[in-house]
């Protein structure tokens, strides 16, 4: 690497471990003391906030990977009658509004921009969250932060090649969640994000087959992009969707 | 339906929205077509300059010859004018009244040429006669501009007619004083 261009970094953020991958590196998993803050993410915020000086020795350019215990999904439908980004991505905050209420109010939305999609991916978080991530990086500092993605985004752009099939699922399974989206031709038809263990093979399976019946849509054969399994720990395979 | 690879999804919180590649290609594929249009004009200039400069040196080289050219005349054109300029240099009224006078009625000139190279004119006339031919010749001889005169040909003609004989006869120009 030119000792010029910043060492990459990527940090899987989720609430009980961070998962840290350097290219060249088997990575390592950090976790978190429970139950520190009041937000889902707090502990996860301050294991981040003590690991930050280490990377101080050099240049580093950070990407987080954040659980998807820590984002929403909502699929936007395209809408003509709306006139530029900002019209869209008010359309968005008011789907997920619909959709949660009136907590969704403090979450940052964003709006995947694909313009030939019918239905759009649109993401929430806390905004709490995205400041305190942006905190832990002061300006000016040798570790910036390049990079705050959905696991969802990362594991999508990394596999995105195997999901053009007619029919395919991306199947993101951690501790305690799945997210679980669902493709034809390369369009979104489905994305659900659901609490639970999904780890064990039967488990997943059960879940694809709900979801198809629940859609009326169970196509004969279903290309199944599952980033994990073939990894040894879920944290670092979050991380590595970065790549 | 046709299959088609999904886009990236651009959902990041941190990194600045991916701009739209197709402005930038299209710039790209502009400026790459300005670059191509400002080379080949490059070189076509260059040429043209080479041209010029070609052509300049050529026309320097003409006007330091020329006054070499014209003390030291080459080839036919030089050739030419320098003969031009022996005869202009000739003394032509004496060398006309010599060659008038030596004539009567018996002997018509038909040509009078100068070598002026050499110092001769040569004359070319009809005479009636033998001995009236002989007599100019002998007058034009005895001129004040010619000397050493002497017959080189001639013929009698078989028509005949009132100078039946054509001759040439050749003199030495004389020097001036």
């Amino acid at each position: 690497m030119s000792r010029l261009s910043p060492e990459r970094i990527l940090v899987a953020f989720a609430p009980a471990a961070l998962g840290i991958v350097r290219p060249r590196d088997p990575g390592r998993v950090v976790a978190c003391d429970s139950r520190l803050g009041p937000e889902i993410w707090s502990d996860a915020l301050a294991a981040l906030k003590k690991i930050i000086p280490e990377w101080q020795n050099a240049k580093t350019a950070v990407t987080v990977v954040l659980s998807n215990h820590f984002v929403r999904y909502a699929l936007v439908p395209r809408d003509r009658a709306l006139r530029g980004a900002a019209e869209e991505l008010a359309y968005a905050r008011h789907v997920f509004a619909r959709i949660h209420g009136e907590r969704s109010a403090d979450w940052e939305v964003l709006l995947d921009d694909d313009p030939r999609a019918p239905l759009r991916v649109g993401c929430a978080i806390d905004g709490a969250l995205r400041h305190g991530l942006q905190a832990c990086f002061a300006a000016g500092a040798r570790a910036r932060l390049v990079s705050v993605q959905p696991y969802l985004m990362a594991a999508f752009n990394r596999w995105r090649h195997r999901l053009a099939a007619p029919a395919a699922a991306l199947l993101l399974v951690e501790p305690g969640r799945a997210c679980l989206g669902r493709l034809a031709y390369g369009r979104w038809t489905c994305l659900r994000n659901l609490r639970g263990e999904f780890d064990a093979p039967e488990k997943s399976t059960a879940l694809l087959e709900r979801e198809q019946a629940l859609d009326g849509n169970v196509p004969e054969r279903e290309e199944l992009v599952r980033p994990r399994q073939d990894e040894a720990d879920p944290y670092l395979a979050m991380a590595q969707c970065a790549l | 339906m046709r299959a088609l690879k999904p886009r990236r999804l651009a959902l990041d919180y941190a990194a600045p929205p991916r701009r739209r590649r197709w402005p930038g290609a299209v710039a790209l594929v502009g400026s790459l077509a300005l670059a191509v249009a400002l080379v080949a004009r490059h070189d076509a200039l260059q040429q043209e300059r080479a041209a010029l400069q070609a052509r300049l040196e050529l026309q320097q080289a003409g006007a330091r010859a020329a006054p070499a050219s014209a003390a030291r005349p080459a080839g036919d054109e030089a050739k030419s004018v320098e003969r031009v300029t022996h005869q202009l240099a000739l003394p032509w009224p004496e060398m006309i009244e010599s060659v008038e006078s030596a004539a009567n009625r018996q002997v018509a000139l038909l040509q009078v040429q100068p070598e002026p190279g050499r110092g001769l004119l040569r004359v070319t006339a009809e005479a009636g006669t033998q001995q009236a031919m002989l007599d100019y010749v002998r007058r034009l001889g005895e001129s004040q501009a010619l000397a050493s005169a002497h017959l080189v040909s001639h013929q009698v003609r078989r028509e005949g007619g009132a100078r039946p004989i054509q001759f040439v006869a050749q003199a030495t120009l004389r020097e001036r004083p």
